[in-house]
């Protein structure tokens, strides 16, 4: 899960304000502006299984192309992201979940 | 008689090559992710928000990049969004960027841009240049090679889509009487594309004269003599304005089946 903060407009309250968007991977599942309060959810529970299965099999070619661009960031920062990787995956797993409960 | 023709062919590709290398080398795309510049704060420029895995400047980036004639990618940004840009351009492409900071207005960083380019407009090593908002991410490859194509035609080319759903308003809240063509009007979109030596003189000149323009034909309008065509745009070409836009332009990215690798 990711959270971005970003100036857009409301489609509630028309105004160009700050919106908060939660992203489970690739997928936006929640939005939110900080303005007037609206919020709209996403239900991405079917669209992020197979995404999943899509990111975990490019997963090497990726790291093939980081490693060949720039071998020294992807050492450092390698350890780091593979010792972080179980939680951001439960916190996506649980922004699913969420927006699965939303419908 | 194999040798021979294997020499004839392997002759064929590499003047194939050297033509389509002498091509790349002639149109310049620049991207615009400037922003109004009127907001602070450390919110991020929506040009970087992610679109299925990757920023929504990046697929501008990547299409016209791709399209065959454009040798050039320009990035106009923020200074505060140099970071996200060299990411953007270590890890989100594989065409070279160069990265620039734009100016306050729209027209501001096209004039920053242009200048960029100027001893390659001036040697010819640059003939053409495609400008682009770097929240439209779905420009699609065909029509920025459209654009392209017409604007090396005529000199100057934008997209548009016929605004035959568009009413004239009238005093109050009441719609204006009479007829009204509604074949005249197009909603006009990016890229826009123009031969590159008059677009650069008329940003110079519209900015010795203090002239805003609300996009590039409208500068190209005012200070050039250039006709300016219109190509049929997009639907899917839209602008990332409203939060549910980005909802949209995912579900466009999904149901097209645009992989981001």
């Amino acid at each position: 899960m990711s959270v971005q903060e970003s100036y857009l407009r409301c489609i509630a309250c028309e105004q160009e304000a700050e919106h908060v968007v939660v992203y489970a991977g690739r997928f936006v599942s929640e939005i939110q502006c900080a303005g007037c309060g609206a919020v709209t959810r996403l239900d991405v529970s079917e669209d992020y299984l197979p995404d999943l299965r899509q990111r975990i099999s490019s997963k090497p070619g990726r790291l093939m192309r980081r490693l060949r661009r720039d071998p020294g960031e992807l050492a450092t920062s390698l350890p780091v992201r593979t010792l972080s990787k179980p939680l951001r995956m439960a916190g996506e797993f649980r922004t699913v979940w969420r927006s699965r409960r939303a419908r | 008689m194999r040798p021979v023709r294997a020499v004839y062919d392997a002759w064929v590709t590499a003047s194939r090559r050297q033509r389509a290398h002498r091509l790349r080398g002639r149109a310049a795309a620049v991207v615009l992710a400037g922003g109004s510049g009127t907001r602070v704060g450390a919110d991020m420029n929506k040009a970087f928000l992610p679109l299925a895995g990757r920023s929504i400047a990046s697929w501008g980036l990547n299409t016209l990049g791709s399209v065959e004639g454009v040798g050039l990618l320009v990035f106009v940004v923020r200074p505060e969004d140099l970071e996200h840009a060299r990411f953007v351009a270590g890890r989100e492409t594989d065409h070279r960027l160069e990265i620039i900071t734009g100016g306050d207005t729209r027209q501001e960083s096209e004039l920053l841009a242009l200048r960029h380019l100027a001893d390659r407009i001036d040697s010819g090593a640059v003939d053409t240049v495609l400008i682009h908002d770097a929240a439209r991410p779905l420009v699609s490859h065909g029509l920025a090679a459209a654009v392209l194509h017409a604007a090396r035609e005529a000199g100057g080319a934008v997209p548009g889509i016929p605004a035959d759903d568009i009413a004239p308003v009238g005093d109050g809240e009441l719609l204006a009487t009479g007829r009204f063509d509604p074949g005249v009007l197009v909603r006009v979109q990016t890229p826009q594309g123009f031969r590159a030596a008059t677009i650069l003189d008329a940003y110079e000149a519209a900015a010795r004269h203090g002239f805003v323009g609300t996009d590039t034909a409208s500068c190209a309008e005012e200070y050039t003599d250039i006709p300016v065509t219109w190509v049929r745009g997009e639907e899917t070409n839209f602008k990332i304005t409203y939060a549910q836009d980005l909802l949209l332009a995912q579900d466009v990215v999904t149901a097209l089946g645009l992989r981001t690798g």
